[in-house]
Parts: C-alpha cells; structure tokens; sequence
C-alpha cells in the first residue's frame, strides 16, 4: 500500500473539513466575542465596588480576538471524534490500508469527499462575490435603492 | 529500578508543565479550551466544540438495534420536504456525518437552495421511497411530479440525445475536439451496450449516435430494444439509487454518465472493464465541449468558473450518496 496517498488522503480530508467549516466558524466566534464582551462589561457596572483585575485582563483578551485573522481557532475540526470513530469502526480504514485490499475504493472515496467539500465552498464562494446584493440586509437594500436615484432613507 | 523510574517520570512531567502549548501560541482567548479531549462542561467550551449554530445543535442519532441514523436539530429529527424524516442506514454512516457536517456549516440565517446539496438528495430518495408505497396520498405523488416509472420515463428522454451520444462536425476546432470525443466516448459506448445488453433478450443492443457530420442537425432516438433494456435496469434500481441515478442525469445531461457514477461508486469491482471510471472522467466527459471553447475563446466571468464548481459540487454529491461502505 503506498503510504504517501493514504496520508495524502487523511490529511487532505481533514484540511477540506477544516475550510469547509471556516466562514461558519468565523461568524460563531464573532457572536461569541460580542456576547462575551457585552457580559463582562455589565457585569462591571453592575457591582462598581469590587475590584476587576480579572474582569479587565479577560475584557482585553477577548477584545483583541480577531476571528477573522486568528488561525488558531481553526486548527481542529469540530467533531473529530465522530468522524474517527465513523472511519475506525464503520470503514475500517485502518484495517483495510493494512490490509492493502479494498483500500483503493476507500482512498478514492476520500479524494471524492475532498472534491466535493472544496467545489461546494469555492461555489458558494463565486456565488456570493458575484452576487454582492444577496448578503445585505432588507433595510440596507431598501437603503442602496433610495442613494440610487440620490435620496437617502429617513431615520 | 522502580524509584528511579518513578523519577524521572516526575522529571519529564515538570518538563511538560513548563512548555507552553503548541497551540497556544498567537492569541489565546480565555476561558476556552481548545483542546479536543477535554470535557468540562463549560458554556464555551460546548459551543467550541459542538458547532452549535445560533438556536440549534446539529446532532446524529444512532440507532445501533435498528441499524439507523437519524439527523437531528435540537432533538428532533430533520424532516424532508414532503414532511418525512431523515433517517439513514446506519451502513453509511460517513454520509451522515457529512450531513450534519452541511448543517453545522451554514454561515449565516438565510438558507439557499445551493447550500445543502447533499440533504436535498438524500431527501429526494426518502421521498422518492414512500410516495413509491401503493397507499400513498396521490397529491403528495403530484408534488414531487409523479411516482417513479414517470421519473423513469423522463430519464429515458436523456438517452436520445445523450451528450456521450452526440458528436461535434470534423471542421470545428480543427478537429481537436472530434477526436476528443472519439477517443473518449466510443469505448464508453462500446461498454454500455455490452452493459445494456445484460438486460435484453436481443443481442443487438445498439446507441443510436447523432453524428453531425453524417446526420447534420436534427433529432435522436434510440431503438425500443435499447429503450426496454435501459427501462429494466432502472426498474432493477431502488429509490436511493434511482435518485442518485437522476440527479446525475440531469447534471450531466447524460443518460449513460448517471449509470456509469453509479456502477463505479456501488459495485466497482464486477463491473466491465470497459465502463471503469473515476469521477473526474465522467465530468470531463461531459463536459467536453465547454473545455474546448474555454481553451479556444477563454474563460467567460460569472459563467464558466461557476458552473465548472456547480458541476462537479452536483457529480460528487451524488458520487457521495453512492458509495456503499
């Protein structure tokens, strides 16, 4: 059994699930940050008497979360013991690239899983870059539609 | 012996304790642990783990005595459109969890029809499965446009004018694309009417081709005896398969590709040789043509890249709901 391509095909299905995964995980911790920060500030101005070394320093280290940039936020693939325990027990992946027979459907599956994971992103991708109205809000396109024809909404 | 182990045991767990984590390195929120193993029961550590959007958690049931596996939102079972549940034999299991894998990954509220390509084929064959039950409700048999020997028959209008089937004149792109296509389709061919004729009594199960240098610009049909044999191994089918069968054809717009994706993921290994593929073949085959004009005339924005995607986001997802494990 070629050792490089099962590896290839390991990794690779972890690094499509990790992409895949991303701009949903991105906006999750973008909702987190913004609970997070709202609750400790309240919690500050609720009880002014106390002191907030330990408030103040997790204020700061969630203020300075960048979900957008931060890589390490998405090291790990969010069920990844499902998914080992689904190829160790149901595919027997292990066993049959031991083995070395059937191992080359499995592979193959994997590569198929791979390019589907990446073609459904990068579609949906180009759909929203050539689609830039699609992600607005009603009120901002109610908004863009009045600056067209030079009026501006009232507030 | 055993004190000294004991040691340096305690040596090298000092050494741990003092190096920072790997993963550590660049901005470390508090108050969440990144680490896959641990399990404390802390808000932020289930919504780093659990990909839980919004409202919901997308969890998989399984039922180990049934045999199935049930996607699940917030506990209860997804329903298809025609208001069945999602349950899946528990035999693929890897496509469950690319299931709960598209539910999870939902970027934001709004859901489109393009973002969950692989539950609205799975939904299709449920679907497809219980308004094939003789006591069904025929309203709901209209919704999903007729029962499956109407499916059958649409499927069957592919075949005349398959894309396999049909060949560009000799003069366009110098020819190029010509023997593209004779390189590419005619063993295929050859093979399906080997195949085709596994399922007829006749032994001249012959595709009619439309070749336009020959038969210029017109109409295709093929003959009843292929017709009948194509019709009995479609009826040989069950409902999954016959969905997968379907949403190929009409990606590929090609009767003989929706058999060969199904043939190579379901039993790849009695198959006639002549029909082995992978499925980055059975796109290119069908997509031959546009291949040619891209090379010729350039990629169009908007157009070409796209579709190359929505293609192959389509043959792969059925290529996934294939696979037998």
């Amino acid at each position: 059994m070629d050792k490089a391509r099962v590896l290839h095909a390991y990794r690779g299905l972890i690094r499509a699930i990790l992409k895949y995964e991303r701009p949903s995980k991105v906006i999750n911790w973008g909702k987190l940050q913004k609970a997070m920060i709202t609750k400790l500030e309240y919690s500050k101005k609720q009880n002014p008497k106390n002191s907030h070394e330990d408030s103040n320093r997790e204020l700061e280290s969630w203020k300075q979360l960048d979900p957008v940039n931060d890589r390490s936020l998405n090291l790990f693939i969010s069920d990844s013991k499902l998914l080992r325990s689904i190829l160790k027990n149901d595919i027997k992946w292990e066993e049959k690239v031991a083995q070395g027979q059937n191992a080359d459907e499995i592979l193959e599956h994997a590569f198929d899983i791979i390019k589907f994971l990446d073609n459904q992103r990068e579609y949906e991708e180009l759909v929203d870059r050539y689609n830039p109205g699609n992600k607005l809000t009603q009120d901002e396109k109610v908004k863009r539609t009045a600056n067209v024809v030079g009026l501006d909404v009232p507030r | 012996m055993l004190a000294s182990l004991k040691n340096s045991y305690v040596v090298i767990r000092s050494i741990k304790s003092r190096l920072p984590r790997l993963y550590s390195l660049s901005a470390q929120p508090l108050g969440i642990d990144n680490t896959i193993e641990n399990n404390s029961p802390t808000e932020t550590n289930r919504l780093s783990k659990t990909s839980q959007k919004f409202w919901e958690k997308v969890s998989l049931n399984r039922n180990v005595k049934k045999g199935k596996i049930a996607l699940q939102l917030d506990g209860t079972t997804i329903k298809t459109p025609l208001g069945n549940e999602i349950i899946i034999d528990d035999t693929r299991s890897l496509l469950a969890y690319l299931l709960k894998l598209e539910w999870s990954s939902l970027s934001n509220i709004s859901i489109k029809t393009h973002s969950l390509p692989l539950t609205s084929l799975v939904a299709r064959s449920i679907d497809l499965q219980m308004i094939n039950k003789p006591d069904c409700d025929p309203q709901l048999v209209a919704k999903i446009g007729g029962n499956s020997d109407v499916i059958k028959n649409q499927l069957l209008r592919y075949l005349d004018t398959d894309t396999l089937l049909v060949f560009s004149p000799m003069n366009e792109f110098e020819g190029k694309l010509r023997n593209a296509q004779n390189k590419s389709y005619l063993p295929l061919i050859k093979g399906m009417e080997e195949f085709l004729s596994k399922f007829s009594f006749q032994s001249n199960v012959q595709l009619q081709i439309l070749d336009a240098d020959i038969h210029g610009l017109r109409g295709n049909q093929q003959s009843d005896i292929v017709k009948n044999a194509a019709t009995k191994y479609m009826n040989g089918l069950s409902q999954w398969d016959l969905s997968i069968l379907e949403k190929t054809i009409l990606t590929t717009k090609s009767f003989i590709c929706g058999v060969l994706l199904l043939e190579n993921k379901k039993n790849s290994s009695n198959l006639l040789p002549n029909l082995k593929t992978d499925m980055e073949s059975i796109i290119r085959a069908a997509t031959l043509e546009t291949i040619f004009q891209v090379e010729k005339w350039g990629e169009v924005e908007d157009t070409h890249d796209v579709d190359k995607r929505d293609i192959r986001r389509k043959v792969y997802t059925a290529a996934i709901a294939a696979f037998t494990q």
